[in-house]
């Protein structure tokens, strides 16, 4: 355990000590207008010329963030090491919890006769799994040497994870308002947590909304008594006016868009993202780690600004679906996909922005594919895990009905 | 013959009211064998407002009138001024158009007049200033000031100015210009201006200056308005020579004078002595050893005026004979690894004093820069970090306004210093990229003012050209077709495993989207036909099997027959 972390650290200080981190921090794919640390540093510096830091279009963080960042700002590299240090070991602690409620809770279940084959043997090593694929997973290492604030963000949601495992609703409440208050669209992630909790939902609700009233209240002060940053901040994600490119497919489309659809294309992209917290919690009412994985994995793939690093909490969930991959069908188109096109990113860009032969559709092309991909994961493992849970009512064999072959499907 | 007295008498008295006239072309000699024309034509008036205008160009002043303008700087500019080639110039510019307008009258009407003064301006000069858009304009706490006389005693709240870089320069903005003036150009200077020569110079700035000014006698502040033209030539070396002559230069000569005109003065200043020259003809009067004035007002003695200047002695180059104090420049660094860039302004200062200066830079918001990049240093001789002094800066707003920094600096003498800020470009929505958009775009040039002796100098730097990366224009419909397959694939997979149920069915009976069904049909119908192909095959495969069997059944007897025989 120690090793793996010691070869993390070493990892994240060769990469963020050295000039390769100046790399990392022009990347796009990496470092988005929400997250980049060059903005942080300059809304430290117009703070201290004495300007209104949301006078201007470069900050889009909350105000309190960039007190927090202005404070640790001369030893930012160590601190972001630190934020992914702690997020691997709340990981591990709450894969670990979370993977043996899950095994426990299936030995309770009642279940077809076939059940023994099916079923979920506890794993010791699965915290362990999550907590490698979250130290040494590249995305990780390059978010964490590029210093873009997304570690934080990382691990808030490795917090909410924490919550849910120990089912500290006031935890997970807290934990995403804080998130919320920095990038406004993990409010959804609350909505499965309640909704298994119901008879905590009071609690969890209260302490969401006085802890996000306290943090505005902080923020219009410290902000000279305006109201200004919440434009900046959150009208900034919800208008979508930036198109510097992402891994996303908004920013092309955007800044492709017919002036006179952008209101509805934008409400329509902004819906699809909030829209899936209340059917998948509905769906899976008992496992609220699998439908926070889901609106993960939404965020990432719809969020105006989205990043590697967005990705790196449900990659490091995957270990809790071993029992899933039985039934995944796409596992290892998605696997090839992901690396291939992550390969391709850095190519086309040069391509495009450096040598001027190729255009944006190349570029384009590349982060739709890597949507198109995760987004198969996503229903991928959705699907495996209603396809078990059928095996596990039903049997595993499928019957034959009239003495003819039958399949499962949806219907 | 009552009548005809009482016309006279308001002739009389309308041309000794206070409206005067006078052109002027300055003709310098500038360092490399270029000649700097220097044509100006002024109009002064009394503060009357009335209907009619003997000289003033009435379609300007309506305009003035009309948006309570107190101040007007138009200037439409091809090349660049070369400070360290020519020295400094009394009418420099910027590249491109650029437009200054301080206004009189109530400060919550500003924006809406400037609009409207920008395209009635646009419309009298057939400039595009009218694509000067708010996004372009600033006004400037400290750099710019009025050169007349204003009621808001120069406070920036109550000016606007905006540059476009890209505006191209052409005839058609020469023709509504020589409109303004009183004779056009079919008589006086301006009779000397010939499109096709005047487009082949290296530099060619047009300009409208209005300004109130205090006129002696006058009731009020009248106005002063001044067009000029001024152009560097470079005259053809005919064998060697650097002669040139009205003809040879602006290919016309003058031949009258406009009769309104209160003077007509045509000034010759060259760089050598004047006995090192013949110029001809020989009816000037000499100013100093390097300079001679004609009046060509009296246009008859000439009978036609072609000022005609030979080099006696052709060896003659000289260069300029005190360096300017001080230079500055403009271009855009590239950082290798990234798409961002710095913009950098360098000063240098070549006297042996200290140099304070001002210094204003225009960044559109299309460029995102990092105010706490921004860095000044001392380069030579030595290297060293240096401070604005003070300083004034406006942030940018996406799609509204640009930055606006201006910053008073200390050159110290003999010495260089660099400004540097970092940008990153950005990637616009399809329809904000002007029509040549993989020319890229220009950045506003810089705007140094400061103090050289008596006279306050203002220096214009270039304007770089900055790459934006560009959509493809002719996306638009695939792009919004692409996402939202893949929106909608992520959509219509979560909504039928959250509303549908697993179920146990039978094959036959899986619904099957339509290309599912037609691939089935499709197979189905081959199957058919491979079926009853195969079908007629396995029956004569049959036969040939049987036959086989029966063969081999012989075979076995006949083994058997063998064997049968060995055992006997």
């Amino acid at each position: 355990m120690l090793a793996e972390f010691l070869v993390g650290v070493l990892l994240r200080l060769s990469t963020a000590l050295t000039p390769i981190s100046q790399w990392f921090e022009e990347r796009v794919e990496i470092t988005t207008p929400t997250s980049s640390w060059k903005r942080i540093e300059e809304g430290i510096a117009l703070k201290q010329f004495g300007l209104d830091p949301y006078a201007g279009d470069i900050v889009h963080e909350p105000p309190l963030n960039i007190m927090l960042y202005s404070i640790i700002s001369s030893y930012a590299s160590y601190f972001f090491i630190l934020m992914d240090i702690l997020s691997a070991l709340l990981l591990k602690e709450s894969i670990e919890r979370i993977h043996k409620n899950m095994v426990d809770k299936e030995i309770s279940q009642e279940c077809h006769s076939t059940f023994e084959k099916l079923k979920m043997k506890l794993n010791e090593r699965t915290g362990y799994y999550s907590l490698l694929i979250f130290l040494f997973n590249p995305y990780s290492v390059a978010l964490c040497a590029s210093k873009s604030t997304q570690c934080t963000s990382n691990l808030l949601y490795t917090l909410i994870l924490y919550g849910v495992s120990t089912e500290k609703v006031v935890l997970v409440a807290l934990a995403t308002s804080l998130a919320t208050y920095s990038s406004l669209f993990p409010v959804m992630v609350l909505v499965p947590v309640l909704l298994h909790h119901r008879d905590k939902a009071l609690s969890g609700i209260t302490t969401f909304v006085v802890s996000t009233c306290t943090l505005h209240y902080i923020s219009y002060v410290i902000s000279g008594y305006s109201w200004g940053y919440l434009e900046s901040v959150y009208g900034f994600v919800l208008t979508v006016p930036d198109y510097t490119p992402n891994i996303g497919a908004a920013w092309y489309f955007f800044s492709e868009m017919f002036s006179h659809f952008t209101v509805l294309f934008l409400s329509v992209y902004q819906l699809n993202l909030l829209l899936y917290s209340l059917p998948l919690s509905l769906k899976f009412p008992n496992s609220p780690p699998l439908v926070i994985f889901s609106l993960l994995m939404v965020l990432a793939l719809f969020k105006p600004y989205t990043c590697v690093g967005d990705y790196v909490v449900p990659f490091a969930m995957l270990p809790l679906w071993l029992h899933l991959f039985k039934y995944l069908q796409q596992f290892y188109i998605v696997a090839v996909a992901t690396v291939v096109l992550t390969l391709l990113w850095p190519v086309l860009w040069y391509l495009w922005v450096h040598c001027l032969n190729a255009n944006s559709n190349f570029y384009f092309a590349v982060t739709l594919a890597f949507v198109l991909f995760q987004s198969f994961l996503l229903s991928d493992i959705l699907y495996a895990k209603m396809r078990r849970d059928y095996a596990l009512k039903n049997g595993i064999e499928t019957k034959k009905i009239d003495g003819q072959d039958t399949v499962v499907t949806l219907n | 013959m009552f009548y005809v007295t009482i016309c006279l008498l308001a002739l009389t008295t309308r041309v000794s009211s206070f409206e005067r006239y006078s052109e002027n072309l300055d003709i310098i000699h500038l360092p490399g064998n270029k000649v700097n024309t220097v044509f100006s034509f002024t109009s002064v008036s009394d503060n009357v407002n009335r209907q009619h205008f003997d000289v003033l160009p009435r379609s300007l002043v309506s305009i003035l009138l009309n948006y309570l303008v107190e101040e007007l700087h138009l200037s439409l500019t091809q090349g660049l001024w070369r400070d360290n080639l020519w020295g400094y110039s009394a009418h420099s510019a910027p590249p491109g158009g650029q437009f200054l307008v301080w206004f009189g009258g109530p400060l919550d009407t500003i924006n809406e007049r400037w609009v409207n003064v920008r395209n009635s301006i646009s419309g009298i000069t057939c400039a595009s200033l009218s694509a000067l858009s708010s996004e372009d304009t600033i006004s400037p706490k400290l750099s710019l000031k009025p050169v007349g006389l204003t009621s808001t005693k120069g406070d920036s709240r109550y000016m606007r100015y905006g540059v476009s870089p890209f505006e191209v320069v052409c005839t058609e903005n020469l023709t509504p210009w020589l409109k303004l003036l009183p004779c056009g150009s079919s008589a006086g200077l301006a009779s000397l201006l010939d499109a096709s020569k005047l487009y082949d110079t290296t530099y060619h700035s047009l300009a409208v200056n209005v300004r109130r000014v205090s006129c002696e006698g006058c009731s009020g502040p009248g106005w002063e308005i001044q067009l000029t033209l001024s152009l560097v030539f470079s005259p053809p070396q005919l064998s060697g020579r650097k002669d040139w002559s009205f003809r040879t230069m602006l290919g016309k000569t003058l031949v009258h004078s406009c009769p309104v005109s209160s003077s007509t003065m045509v000034k010759v200043r060259t760089l050598e002595p004047l006995d090192a020259l013949e110029i001809t003809p020989t009816e000037y009067e000499i100013i100093s050893d390097r300079e001679i004035v004609y009046d060509a007002q009296n246009i008859t003695s000439f009978k036609i005026l072609n000022v005609y200047l030979r080099f006696k002695n052709k060896e003659i180059t000289r260069g300029l004979e005190e360096k300017p104090a001080l230079l500055a420049h403009t271009y855009i660094s590239r950082v290798s690894s990234s798409s961002s860039g710095h913009i950098v302004s360098v000063f240098t200062n070549s006297r042996d004093q200290d140099i304070k200066i001002l210094y204003l830079q225009t960044i559109p918001w299309y460029l995102r820069a990092y105010i706490h990049t921004m860095k000044i240093e001392q380069i030579l001789p030595e290297s060293k970090i240096l401070q604005f002094q003070g300083m004034s800066l406006t942030l940018a707003k996406d799609r509204s306004h640009p930055y606006t920094l201006e910053g008073i600096l200390t050159v110290p003498a003999d010495s260089t210093i660099k400004f540097s800020i970092q940008f990153d470009p950005l990637m616009l929505r399809w329809n904000e990229y002007p029509p040549d958009a993989h020319h890229g775009r220009s950045i506003p040039s810089g705007i140094v003012t400061f103090r050289d002796g008596e006279q306050v100098l203002r220096l214009y730097t270039e304007s770089p050209l900055v790459y934006l990366p560009t959509p493809d224009f002719s996306m638009p419909f695939n792009v919004l077709c692409l996402v939202s397959t893949v929106i909608a694939i992520v959509y219509g997979s979560i909504f039928s495993l959250t509303t549908k149920d697993l179920v146990c069915i039978k094959e036959t009976e899986v619904k099957k989207g339509l290309l599912l069904q037609l691939v089935t049909a499709i197979r189905g119908l081959l199957k058919k036909e491979r079926a009853v192909k195969e079908g007629e095959k396995r029956e004569t495969d049959k036969c040939t099997v049987e036959e086989k069997t029966e063969s081999k059944a012989d075979e076995v007897c006949d083994s058997e027959s063998n064997e049968t025989v060995k055992i006997k």
